[in-house]
């Protein structure tokens, strides 16, 4: 049901028992589920059906630490959110995600995969995607683990059907929320804005979805307004924020045609990935990993041949013999990789605000000692597994062994943003319980990947999904039993 | 890892615990696992005569595993057959 204001939302009687901020694929997987529960919802979207420029400005932020993307181009402000420039990466968090790690400080999640399992075939289904194949060892250190692609599924496009149908998903569109207003343990209204006028949406639970720097920009400024009545406990507000960088490891020789499989467009692909054995051996974070065809430099190829013969003779030479030269091939191999969680990469509030007056983002973002470590023995074990299997040589790029500064002319980032309101068994060192609800207030929920503790290397839209949906049933029946 | 000074180092094999080398000098074996790490210059990776300076290392303690696989400094990833 798609209604045109809030006094016409007042006016049909409606009357929704949760309230979702935010139309991503967090906020419509939740509503989705919420109507399998018979719950009736409201879902409350900033934009418009269409993303505008002028809506995007919203989105700008100051970056503080290592180069990053422009935070008003890294997110779309319009119904289905960031899933209509989403890439369609599909993989589940390994178990070992959720796990503590001595190793790795802040690791741990109050959940286990096991909680998130029976929401995959639901989140299959959303995502249309196929059925998800266990990883299969390469070796000892490296795994070939299974990424499959969604069409990908633009949530505003393919679910717009369903909640204008819907008779219990109410829809306001163009309709930013400003904040949220507290009462005792519990947030008793929405203030949003519509046109040039503020007015107050009463809610019965509500559920901040807005994505993965919003959901903590909207609670810092809730909080900062209401004198800390929001988020009660704030100490890991906004903190612990991560991305997935990506960067270029290293060139391989390797035989023509090898790399290609990676460049397909098939719907399920294998990449490298360390093993669960590796992380815990070598203290490193997740990652996944793969070959991308150099583009159109033939003196790459040349070059890289060239010291294969000088570093490698008695392989290179073996290769040319079995295979010739216009066998061979050069790749760079790129990989999307863990970041540690640390309380100093954050989001804060800048001086400066919106055109709604809302505060801009800062965020603080910078890869450490623990990244660069997993970069470059992840790439060593890589090798070792090429050699192994007789596949190719790799170098190493120089900057993962001599502390020189990362890459400036890589992807970087993943535009994957995770964590800032993250899900921890502890107030001291999370917003969220296990059920993604705020702690010490009633009817305050989180969804999104801003709950996330660690982000693996997964891409996060699939875990999103699927903790959206065990959101949904916790909520239906807690519902229920009222 | 500084420049090449006196005396020098050369491969002389590679082996389980890394890669052994010996002075120009002397015949007698040193094993640089002792040592650290050891440096391996670029413009020398020439078909088994490579000449390291004294105090060069592998880098990050790579070889210093029992393996038969090698970090070179200049990146590559090598096993002892290539």
């Amino acid at each position: 049901m798609l209604f045109g204001s809030v006094d016409e939302l007042v006016r049909s009687g409606f009357r929704p028992r949760v309230c979702i901020v935010g139309t991503g694929p967090a906020g419509i997987s939740l509503a989705l589920r919420l109507q399998e529960r018979k719950v009736p919802c409201l879902l409350v979207e900033a934009g418009g059906f269409e993303f505008s420029q002028t809506s995007q400005e919203v989105y700008r932020g100051e970056v503080i630490g290592d180069r990053y993307h422009k935070l008003h181009e890294a997110r779309l402000r319009q119904f289905g959110g960031t899933s209509g420039h989403w890439s369609g990466w599909v993989c589940p968090l390994d178990a070992s995600d959720f796990e503590p790690r001595p190793h790795m400080p802040y690791s741990g999640w109050p959940i286990r995969s096991s909680d998130l399992e029976p929401y995959s075939i639901a989140a299959d289904q959303l995502l249309q995607v196929k059925a998800h194949m266990p990883d299969r060892p390469m070796t000892q250190d490296i795994d070939y683990i299974q990424y499959r692609f969604s069409p990908p599924t633009r949530f505003g496009t393919v679910y717009r059907p369903a909640v204008e149908q819907s008779t219990t998903i109410g829809l306001l569109l163009n309709t930013p929320v400003l904040e949220l207003v507290p009462g005792k343990g519990r947030i008793e209204s929405v203030k949003v804005l519509q046109g040039s006028s503020a007015t107050d949406i009463r809610v019965d639970q509500v559920c901040v979805c807005t994505g993965g720097i919003e959901n903590s920009r909207l609670l810092l400024w809730s909080n900062a307004r209401h004198a800390g009545a929001v988020v009660p406990h704030a100490a890991a507000l906004g903190r612990y924020w991560m991305e997935h960088p990506v960067h270029v490891l290293a060139d391989v020789a390797t035989l023509r045609g090898y790399e290609m499989q990676f460049e397909s467009s098939t719907p399920e692909k294998w990449y490298f990935a360390p093993s669960d054995r590796a992380k815990k051996t070598y203290s490193i974070g997740g990652a996944h990993i793969w070959m991308r065809a150099h583009a159109n430099d033939p003196s790459y190829i040349k070059e890289l041949w060239h010291e294969a013969l000088c570093v490698a003779p008695e392989w290179s030479n073996r290769m040319l013999k079995r295979f010739g030269k216009e066998y061979h091939c050069g790749a760079l191999v790129q990989t999307e990789f863990e970041q540690f969680p640390r309380p100093e990469n954050r989001i804060e509030l800048d001086h400066r605000t919106d055109a709604l007056g809302v505060p801009l983002s800062k965020l603080f973002w910078k890869k450490a000692d623990s990244e660069r470590k997993t970069a470059a023995t992840m790439t060593r074990l890589l090798g070792e597994a090429l050699i192994s299997k007789d596949i190719g040589r790799l170098r190493m790029r120089n900057y993962l062994t001599d502390g020189s500064e990362w890459p400036t002319g890589d992807q970087g980032g993943g535009w994957h943003h995770m964590g800032g309101t993250r899900m921890s068994d502890s107030p001291a060192t999370g917003v969220v319980d296990k059920n993604c609800k705020v702690f010490s207030m009633d009817n305050l929920y989180v969804g999104g990947s801003s709950v996330f503790a660690t982000g693996g290397h997964a891409s996060p839209t699939y875990n999103i999904v699927k903790l959206a949906l065990r959101l949904g049933d916790h909520l239906a029946t807690k519902l229920s039993a009222t | 890892v500084g420049e090449s000074v006196q005396p020098t180092y050369r491969i002389d094999a590679f082996h389980e615990g890394g890669v052994r080398v010996k002075t120009t000098d002397s015949p007698q074996a040193v094993n640089v696992l002792s040592q650290g790490d050891v440096h391996v210059r670029r413009r020398s990776l020439l078909r088994g005569l490579t000449l390291l300076p004294i105090g060069s290392v592998v880098v990050s303690g790579w070889w210093i595993k029992p393996s038969p696989v090698a970090v070179l400094r200049n990146g590559w990833v090598l096993s002892k057959d290539d």
